[in-house]
């Protein structure tokens, strides 16, 4: 092989893979338009949720009442930030094979600035949004428009192991001061490897681990107005020293920092934690003899509050909404798609099956509040939200998370990594960021 | 594959030699297949003759003005008319997407419904990437993992070449094969397979270094252990590529140039190491090519294992370049961090190829 075939070799993939990016540039306006009959075959695309088949015995459901529609679920990869990039390159590429597709929770500014989502109000009746929670349905507003329906909810919640805190007479904590006490009694009894499992990887859900934990404290990440970063401070440092102070003593295991979801519950689930943060569906799967050496044993509670603060700790929001492909050719199939899916029938019917609806009516429902514990607790907390109505959200929780988990993982000083984490913030929030 | 030496490997279609033929065997070859000039001995053909380059010209066909007849000029241009489709095609699908990358990474992107519009010029991407510490890092992370790991590749690649090409027969075919199976695998499975054995509470690899040092290693967890973890997971799928194509290497050798060595007094490493080695060099260039394209290139790896993580100990440029497009949809941007990668990497393997020319250059000059 010559030295200059060698050198054409080389050249061309590297460029091939630099520019896999570009692509065609479509034509679609978002402007209002005659949203057509509400009859035709729509797609929806979502991310599975719920016990498996729900997604598709919400269609059955629905095709029943509204036999003019066909509705072909396609599943999304179980990953959020693939299935944006998927939906990115379709929707800005002209595509209108998704009519109507799940999204985040943090997604609408984004989305909505990048026009990837429609503008719904237009096409809604006014009391469409009465539906929800005052601020739940303000989560899925830009610019003061509606750009997504809240269609699941979803929160963070403390498991903890009944069985534990009964041998050793010990309550449910109420702080997080109390947590870290009560997990070293029982880890030094020798009953238990760990005391506390989270998510404090390097990724998104640290985010919401730590907002959590700021805002039981009363700290804040940016200021109210959203123009300053505010993570640098006096509360925000207490947090960082408390989570530091569980990993030092052995209280959170020292791989906490390569941890996401999965791997904290198999913690949980093995048997080697005491306390546990998750989301919602942490509670089936902990209490499934199928997969977990604990069921039956766990309980789960609202987050606890910072020491001082109050009783309980607020939950990260988390959750799915639906959105429009400003594409799509069936909007009015998509409507009368959007408008079931919110309604009374599915709602119930994501209840029944261990998801959290996100409508008033159903969330406060006492008897199915009985029957399911998490529902009981996701109706009465407190919720603090991740600060994603700024557009430029992605680049602010980089900001944390990156910074947050460095010093976790002992790579940076506290007061070195909330300064830097400061910085970064700011940075985002002048559009100055990479 | 099978254990016969490819075509073209000198010992094995000439006659069974004893150690003290060895010098001949060469020459008894181009007596078998004669060159154009007859029986004559290749040195004194060059003695008598001159550099045979201008003169094999003299007695070919009739040459005009470019030294191509009409006939092959008339072929030369059917050549093109048959290549044309194939060439557009090419054009279409690599040289539009580079301008466009380019072209986006020039200007100001805003991605809407109706696709990506580029309005005006602008540098500030590019100025945005060197004002960045997470791009100067990257960058300075990619490059460092990319010569640890080919270097480390090379040099265990090439030892298990040696070993292969000893081992012959049946044991050679069923090592090649175990030795696929890692390379074989899709970088995400395997991937996930490393998580497993690194994973911070029941990872084996966590508890075997709990065994040996009595703590735990954090292998993900901590910043110079997940580079490290990293690597290694990148070095045992990618180390039999290199092997392979040593191998290939080493099977084209002739046998000829050790022995006379050997005969000459060198010992088996000097043999290696100042006769072997250098012959091997295209197969090592072609190796090392490959393997820094796909090094600089690295993405799943960091995506599955650690996320870039902890802090941004392990973001490569691709993994950043990926977060810029498409978590936060920062086109502009992000195509300068694409436009950027390649750049280097093709400076690198530029830097690469002239640093190994030149060094062929000054063998040749000194024989």
């Amino acid at each position: 092989m010559s030295i200059r075939r060698a050198a054409a070799l080389c050249a061309v993939p590297v460029l091939l893979a630099a520019a896999a990016c570009g692509s065609g540039v479509g034509s679609a306006a978002v402007d209002p338009r005659d949203v057509g009959p509400a009859s035709g075959a729509i797609t929806w695309y979502a991310i599975n949720f719920g016990p498996e088949g729900l997604p598709q015995k919400l269609i059955d459901a629905f095709e029943k009442e509204h036999p003019d529609i066909s509705v072909t679920y396609q599943a999304a990869p179980n990953n959020t930030d693939t299935m944006r990039a998927t939906l990115t390159t379709e929707i800005s590429g002209g595509s209108g094979s998704i009519d109507v597709f799940s999204s985040d929770v943090i997604w609408p500014a984004q989305f909505g600035r990048a026009d990837l989502a429609m503008p719904l109000d237009e096409h809604l009746p006014d009391d469409f949004w009465d539906r929800y929670p005052e601020e739940r349905a303000r989560l899925a507003e830009y610019q003061g428009e509606h750009v997504a329906a809240p269609f699941y909810a979803d929160a963070g919640f403390l498991y903890y192991r009944k069985d534990l805190l009964e041998k050793h007479d010990l309550p449910v904590p109420r702080t997080w001061q109390e947590l870290a006490e009560t997990a070293k009694t029982i880890q030094d009894a020798g009953d238990v490897r760990y005391g506390y499992v989270g998510q404090w990887a390097n990724y998104e859900g640290l985010s919401v681990n730590w907002l959590e934990l700021t805002a039981a404290a009363g700290g804040r990440v940016v200021t109210e107005d959203r123009e300053r970063c505010a993570i640098d401070s006096e509360e925000n440092r207490r947090v960082l020293d408390f989570m530091r102070r569980m990993l030092d003593e052995g209280i959170a295991p020292s791989a906490s920092t390569s941890f996401q979801e999965p791997q904290s519950l198999q913690t949980f689930i093995e048997g080697d934690a005491v306390f546990h943060r998750n989301w919602g569906y942490g509670f089936g799967e902990s209490n499934n003899p199928e997969v977990s050496a604990i069921a039956g044993k766990v309980g789960i509670a609202p987050l606890p509050a910072f020491e001082g603060g109050e009783h309980p700790g607020p939950s990260g929001t988390g959750g799915w909404n639906l959105m429009v492909n400003p594409h799509s050719e069936s909007i009015g199939a998509v409507l009368t798609f959007i408008e079931w899916m919110t309604g009374d029938r599915a709602q119930r019917m994501l209840a029944e099956n261990a998801v959290l609806p996100t409508v008033s009516d159903v969330l406060n429902d006492k008897e199915l509040q009985r029957e399911d514990p998490v529902l009981a607790i996701a109706a009465d907390v407190p919720t603090v939200a991740r600060p994603a109505v700024i557009p430029r959200y992605a680049q602010v929780s980089y900001g944390i998370f990156s910074n947050i988990n460095a010093s976790l993982a002992g790579s940076t000083p506290p007061d070195a990594a909330l300064r830097e984490a400061c910085d970064d913030i700011q940075r985002a929030l002048e559009g100055d960021a990479l | 594959m099978s254990d016969t030496p490819p075509e073209g490997t000198p010992r094995a279609d000439g006659p069974p030699t004893g150690e003290d033929e060895g010098h001949t065997l060469a020459y008894g070859h181009s007596l078998r297949h004669p060159a154009p000039r007859g029986g004559q001995n290749r040195a004194d053909a060059a003695a008598a003759e001159g550099p045979p380059g201008p003169e094999g010209q003299k007695g070919g066909s009739r040459p005009d003005r470019g030294g191509r007849t009409a006939l092959e000029r008339k072929f030369a241009r059917l050549g093109w008319g048959f290549a044309l489709p194939g060439l557009l095609v090419v054009l279409a699908v690599t040289l539009f997407p580079i301008a466009f990358s380019v072209a986006m990474s020039l200007s100001n992107v805003d991605v809407s419904a109706g696709g990506f519009r580029l309005s005006g010029f602008t540098t500030g991407h590019y100025g945005l990437l060197l004002g960045s510490e997470r791009w100067r890092y990257a960058v300075l992370f990619t490059v460092l993992y990319t010569i640890g790991t080919v270097l480390a590749e090379l040099v265990l690649g090439t030892l298990i070449a040696l070993v292969l090409e000893r081992l012959g027969g049946a044991g050679r075919s069923w090592m090649m094969a175990l030795l696929l199976l890692p390379w074989a695998m899709i970088t995400v499975v395997s991937a996930q397979l490393w998580a497993y054995m690194y994973n911070g509470v029941y990872g084996i690899l966590t508890s075997a270094s709990e065994n040996l040092t009595g703590e735990p290693v954090q292998f993900l967890g901590t910043r110079f252990p997940a580079i490290i973890s990293m690597a290694v997971a990148d070095i045992w799928k990618t180390t039999p590529f290199v092997a392979i194509i040593v191998l290939a290497g080493l099977m084209m050798l002739p046998k000829d140039v050790t022995e006379a060595a050997r005969v000459d007094g060198a010992d088996a490493w000097t043999a290696f190491w100042r006769v072997r080695l250098p012959l091997l060099r295209p197969a090592l260039t072609i190796a090392v090519l490959f393997r820094i394209l796909q090094a600089f290139g690295i993405f799943d790896l960091p995506f599955v294992l650690t996320g870039g993580g902890p802090g941004n100990a392990t973001e490569s440029l691709a993994l950043l370049g990926w977060q810029v497009m498409f978590t936060n949809l920062d086109f502009g941007p992000g195509a300068a961090v694409a436009a950027s990668t390649a750049a280097l990497v093709l400076v690198g393997c530029l830097l690469f190829l002239r640093a190994f020319r030149s060094q062929v250059g000054e063998e040749e000059a000194g024989t």
